[in-house]
């Protein structure tokens, strides 16, 4: 750990080092886009999908988010629908698991949730961006209520194993230290007429105003220990009210131990679009999305339908199921279109005749790995002890993540952390592991940020998504090279057969992408059934 | 670049804080016991739900060791590259979400050994090296 220089000014490998966190912001976001995640919802309203021929029918394999919005939409302009699907639920990867529920991951092992009623955890998505217009009408078209979701809590933690001693640092006092210490440093630059050829001179005092006052700077335009930095990053001793009222400023962190930690690197998180607030998640889980629309779809979902076989001719389509809750029997089930939402590495396996290009699509997907592991603890220390009310904190160990829950504040009794949200080889070293390995290696890492863990813990439940027997992975991932050679053939309807879901969107891994895929995708058989002028 | 692209993403989703983690040793045993046996399962036998992770327990297939070096460096179908970097750390490797040629040479030659398979021959990381990586890497890495 080095220290920052007495005069507090910057060293020239800690402006490089800055100069790098920006480079990388920009890497970092040139992915994200051309990952699709910068996109912003095309959600126009439900589709008008009137003037079938009566009787038309479309077969959808997959009750989430995807094959449920089309089946919905179609049934609602007189298509005849029916859907099948190979859990004994919907919702797919909308899903919340709850007390009393039972998972079985794919090589055997079953957990029984032994959460306290009314408490959860989405081992999928768990965020609803207010730009998600589809699924936040679906919302509340179905009744679900939502709530805010957290994304940035000001006294949640940054952690780093290796700085400040392993202690978590407060996310307030990171931000605005680093805050700081720019505006100053900007501040520096700009009195020493470094900037004259960029900024004019009216502008040099507008800009010297706005970067006092963006970070907390003196009169003499320095970051200091004070009541001014102490007013954005919180105080030694808060203010309070009559003798004992006098408040203490805090001690801000040096320049150079600030980046030399890190810390800053998790700082951008709330600045994506994605992320921005307001930023929803559903009252009890995001499950109540998958679980309302199941309910409202009702009988014309199949459950525990095993899709093995997917042939179509020039007159329809015919999908073959094995019956998991009648023994395995091997059943049949025919319309004129079918409508394909099987993720990629399951869809890969099935024998389909569709054409070499969107074979060849299907199998070029892999797919990411993802961990989620729920602990719940026998109070909610993080709001006794630490004020913690809902939000994230990071750390650089592989669990990554803590979320804190964002509902029922102060309650008495128990409570359920997200006590990681794993991706990379970290994730598939934790799939790699039993559940309750899973489980004790999530507490043993977050026992460094709240000790509280030992002492606390009740029982918990984790996620492992390439462990999932209904998607054998988390999501999708594209590339430049991929998006350019399969994403339009993925897309492309090949004779009667169409795919939808979050992989044939530019939002992977997000459910807006699985339904605006799937408006998408019927809203363009809807073109060639009427097209095509009768039921052929 | 699959690999360096999709980990970028993967960090960022997961929030952002860069990894200081512990780098993993390069046995195939230990690979295979902390990447591979996630999907592929402890004793190599494979597991079926909705789809199937193929056993690699007395796999024929494995008779042809460029076939499992070419499968762990490209991905095939669902499955991920692991092909990343050739030449670097271990912990540089994981942080592109890949394995280095020397931790594909010897899981390749532990998975032809164990569960069942007794092949002869092995890889050696030269070989590995030389056959394609994602990114085009690899075939022209000699030259």
């Amino acid at each position: 750990m080095t220290t920052a220089n007495e005069d507090g000014t910057m060293r020239r490998r800690d402006l490089l080092r800055m100069i790098g966190l920006t480079a990388g912001a920009g890497a970092m976001y040139q992915a994200m886009s051309t990952l699709g995640h910068a996109a912003e919802s095309p959600y126009a309203g439900a589709p008008d999908l009137q003037g079938a021929p009566p009787g038309t029918s479309v077969l959808i394999l997959g009750a989430g988010i995807a094959g449920m919005t089309a089946a919905y939409e179609l049934q609602k302009a007189g298509y005849k629908v029916q859907i099948l699907e190979y859990n004994n639920r919907a919702g797919g990867r909308n899903w919340s698991v709850r007390g009393g529920d039972a998972y079985t991951e794919l090589g055997g092992a079953t957990q029984h949730c032994e959460f306290d009623k009314d408490l959860y955890i989405n081992p999928g998505p768990w965020r609803l961006p207010h730009h998600h217009y589809g699924m936040l009408a679906l919302a509340k078209r179905l009744g679900v209520k939502v709530e805010p979701f957290i994304q940035t809590n000001h006294n949640a933690y940054l952690h780093s194993s290796t700085a400040f001693g392993g202690k978590p640092q407060r996310f307030r006092d990171i931000k605005f230290d680093y805050q700081g210490h720019v505006a100053e440093l900007l501040a520096k630059a700009t009195q020493a007429s470094t900037l004259d050829a960029s900024v004019s001179h009216e502008d040099k005092e507008k800009l010297l105003e706005s970067l006092r006052e963006w970070g907390a700077l003196d009169q003499n335009f320095k970051y200091v220990s004070g009541p001014i930095a102490s007013e954005k990053r919180g105080w030694k001793k808060h203010p309070g009210g009559g003798l004992s009222a006098r408040p203490i400023p805090s001690d801000i962190i040096g320049v150079s131990e600030l980046l030399n930690s890190r810390l800053w690197a998790a700082l951008g998180n709330d600045a994506e679009y994605d992320m921005h607030t307001s930023i929803f998640q559903p009252v009890g889980g995001m499950g109540r999305i998958g679980e309302a629309f199941g309910r409202e779809l009702g009988p014309i979902i199949r459950y525990q339908a095993k899709v093995t076989e997917i042939r179509q001719d020039s007159k329809g389509v015919t999908v073959t199921y094995e019956d998991l809750a009648g023994g395995g029997a091997k059943l049949k089930a025919a319309a004129d279109w079918c409508l394909v939402t099987i993720p990629l590495p399951i869809l890969s396996q099935i024998p389909m005749n569709v054409g070499p290009k969107l074979a060849a699509a299907i199998g070029s997907i892999p797919y990411a790995s993802a961990i989620k592991v729920g602990l719940q603890f026998k109070r909610r220390f993080w709001e006794e002890d630490e004020q913690i009310y809902g939000g994230i904190t990071y750390t650089d160990q592989p669990i990554a993540t803590i979320g804190y829950p964002n509902t029922d504040y102060f309650s008495k009794g128990k409570g359920v952390l997200l006590g990681c949200y794993i991706w990379g080889l970290d994730a598939m070293e934790f799939t790699s592991m039993t559940p309750e390995e899973r489980v004790r290696e999530a507490l043993r890492q977050g026992a460094k940020i709240h000790p509280q863990y030992n002492r606390e813990f009740d029982n918990g439940f984790a996620m492992a998504w390439h462990r999932s027997p209904f998607t054998m992975g988390c999501m999708g991932v594209w590339n430049d090279t991929a998006r350019a050679e399969h994403y339009d053939n993925l897309c492309t309807i090949d004779g009667r057969i169409a795919l939808a879901g979050e992989h044939a969107s530019f939002m992977g891994g997000w459910q807006e992408g699985a339904l605006t895929s799937a408006i998408d995708a019927i809203s363009r058989i809807h073109q060639q059934v009427v097209a095509k002028g009768a039921k052929a | 670049m699959k690999t360096i692209a999709s980990t970028l993403l993967m960090v960022s989703m997961a929030g952002g804080v860069a990894h200081a983690a512990d780098a993993p040793t390069d046995t195939g045993e230990h690979v295979y016991k902390t990447i591979c046996q996630g999907c592929h399962m402890p004793e190599g036998q494979g597991a079926t739900g909705a789809g199937t992770y193929p056993k690699l327990a007395s796999n024929p297939r494995l008779v042809s060791w460029q076939y499992a070096a070419m499968t762990i460096l490209l991905g095939r179908h669902g499955m991920p590259a692991f092909g990343g970097v050739p030449d670097v750390e271990p912990a540089v490797a994981k942080m592109a979400g890949a394995l280095t040629d020397e931790q594909i040479a010897a899981v390749v030659n532990y998975v032809r050994t164990h569960f069942g398979n007794d092949f002869k021959d092995k890889a050696t990381v030269k070989e590995v090296n030389a056959l394609p990586h994602p990114g085009g890497k690899g075939t022209g890495h000699a030259g």
